[in-house]
C-alpha cells in the first residue's frame, strides 16, 4: 500500500469515525505525523502495562510523555540523515479538508473564525512566537508529581508556538481554590484535584491572546478550562473541556490526546523569533485548513 | 482482522492528519518556489540556531571571486533533535553545499535550504516531503 493510499484511507477513515462511531465529540487520539500504524500499536502496547502509583494511591504521572516518534536512528537512511518528520518510505504529508471537531462557535461568529483563519499567518499568536497556552499546548513534556503539588514541564519545539526555554506549570492538588492576584496569562491559573485515578486541572485567568486551533478558533477573557490527565498503563491521556460562553454555544470537548512515557528529561530551547511574515507571498499556511 | 485491529488502524491514520499543525510553520508555497533550485557551495559564516527556523549564513564566491552572503531557512530546532543533531554538528568556517529554493518575493540570496552536504560528504535533508532538485537542474547560483 502506497502512502499515499494510505493517508486517503486514513481520511476516509478519520470521517467515518466522527460521524458514525463517536459522533460531534470525535474520539480520536492524536500520535504522530511519522509514525503512523506504529504510533497506535506503540500506544496500545504501552497501554497495556501496569499503571504505577503514588506512595498516597493515586496513579504516579511523574515522567517524560512523548509521542511516539521515529527513533534517531531510524532519521538516517542510506547515509542521508533526515531532520524531518518524514523519512523516506515512511508517512507522507497530506491535505485535510475541514475539521471533524470544530469548537460549536455562535453562528454570528463563524465568519470571523473563517477569515482569521485564513488570515492566520498574520492573526494567529502563535504564529509570531507567542506560546500556544493552555488547552492549545496539549500533554505535559514532563511531569514530576508529589501528594500536594504537580509540576508539569513543556518543551514545544515544534514551529508552532515555540515555548522559549522551558514552560512550567504547577499545580496543586491541596484544595486551595485559585489566585486571584495574577494575570491573564497562557498557562493560566491552575488547581487540580482526583477523581478517582484521573487528575482534573480547573484552569481560569487564560489570556486572549491564544487561539483553541490553527484555524482561527479565537476565544474571550471568559475562557474556562477543565483538563482531565489520565495514567493507563505507560500512556497518558489528555482530554479538555473548553468553556467560553461569550463564543461558543456550548462547552467543546477537544479531540483527546496521548502521549507515552519515555526515557528523557525537557531541555532549554532557544529563543523563538519570527521573521517570515515579510516574506510570505500569499495566504498559504499549513497543510489542512484547521 | 478483528475490529479492535481495524480500530487501531483507523486511530492510527487520524493521528497522522491530527498532527499536521505540528509540521510547518507555515506553508512552503508562502514563501519559496520549488521550481528555482539553486546549488550553493560556501563556507558558513554564521548560524542563528532559533526556532520556528533556523538561520544559516553561506559565504558563496562567484567565479570573478565576488562574495555573496546567502541567508538560507531552515527548518525548527526540535526536527534536528529528533535527528541526532544539535548545534554543534555545524561549524562557523565549514564547507558545505547546499541544495536551496529560492524565495518567492525576490528577495536577493535569500532561499530555503532543503539538503546540506558537509565537506566530508555527509548529507542532511531538510523535510523530505519536497522534492530535492537535481544538481544538474540547478542553476550555478
Amino acid at each position: 500500500m502506497s502512502s499515499r493510499f494510505s493517508w486517503r484511507a486514513a481520511i476516509v477513515a478519520c470521517g467515518i469515525l466522527s460521524f458514525v462511531a463517536l459522533g460531534a465529540s470525535a474520539q480520536v487520539d492524536r500520535a504522530t505525523v511519522s509514525h503512523g500504524a506504529a504510533a497506535a500499536a506503540e500506544i496500545k502496547a504501552a497501554a497495556a502495562k501496569p499503571t504505577p502509583r503514588a506512595s498516597d494511591g493515586h496513579p504516579d504521572l511523574t515522567g517524560y510523555w512523548d509521542f511516539p516518534q521515529p527513533s534517531v536512528t531510524e532519521h538516517t537512511k542510506d547515509g542521508v540523515v533526515y531532520a524531518s518528520p518524514f523519512i523516506p518510505g515512511g508517512n507522507a504529508p497530506g491535505q485535510m479538508q475541514g475539521d471533524p471537531n470544530p469548537p460549536p462557535y455562535k453562528p454570528e461568529l463563524l465568519g470571523k473564525v473563517k477569515e482569521l483563519a485564513k488570515n492566520q499567518t498574520h492573526a494567529d499568536p502563535a504564529y509570531h512566537c507567542k506560546p500556544l497556552g493552555v488547552p492549545r499546548v496539549g500533554p505535559p513534556r514532563q511531569v514530576v508529581q508529589t501528594p500536594k503539588l504537580l509540576v508539569f514541564f513543556y518543551q514545544v519545539d515544534i514551529g508552532e508556538g515555540d515555548q522559549p526555554g522551558i514552560g512550567v506549570r504547577l499545580i496543586p492538588t491541596d484544595g486551595r481554590p485559585h489566585r486571584k492576584d495574577v494575570d491573564p496569562m497562557y498557562f493560566g491559573d491552575s488547581v487540580g484535584h482526583w477523581d478517582g485515578d484521573t487528575l482534573v486541572v480547573d484552569v481560569n485567568h487564560l489570556t486572549e491572546d491564544t487561539w483553541l486551533g490553527i484555524s482561527g478558533y479565537f476565544h474571550s477573557s471568559a475562557l474556562h478550562v477543565v483538563e482531565r490527565y489520565t495514567r493507563k498503563g505507560n500512556t497518558l491521556i489528555y482530554e479538555a473541556t473548553v468553556e467560553d460562553p461569550n463564543v461558543l454555544t456550548k462547552p467543546w470537548a477537544m479531540t483527546p490526546q496521548t502521549v507515552r512515557l519515555e526515557d528523557g528529561m525537557v531541555v532549554e530551547q532557544p529563543p523563538c523569533e519570527e521573521r517570515d511574515e515579510p516574506h510570505l507571498v500569499n495566504d498559504e499556511h499549513h497543510t489542512r485548513d484547521y | 482482522m478483528t475490529k479492535r485491529t481495524i480500530l487501531t488502524v483507523l486511530l492510527a491514520g487520524c493521528s497522522l492528519i491530527a498532527a499536521l499543525p505540528a509540521l510547518a510553520h507555515h506553508s512552503f508555497q508562502a514563501e519559496f518556489d520549488a521550481s528555482k533550485p539553486v546549488t550553493l557551495k560556501g563556507t558558513l559564516s554564521k548560524i542563528d540556531w532559533i526556532n520556528p527556523h533556523i538561520y544559516f549564513y553561506l559565504d558563496v564566491k562567484d567565479e570573478g571571486g565576488k562574495v555573496t552572503n546567502w541567508t538560507l531557512e531552515c527548518i525548527p530546532t526540535g526536527f534536528m533533535h529528533r535527528a541526532g543533531l544539535t548545534r554543534d554538528d555545524f561549524a562557523i568556517g565549514d564547507t558545505v553545499t547546499v541544495l536551496a529554493y529560492r524565495a518567492k518575493d525576490g528577495t536577493r540570496a535569500f532561499a530555503w535550504a532543503q539538503e546540506l552536504t558537509f565537506a566530508n560528504g555527509r548529507k542532511v535533508a531538510f523535510g523530505a516531503n519536497r522534492p530535492t532538485p537535481s544538481p544538474d537542474e540547478a542553476p550555478s547560483k
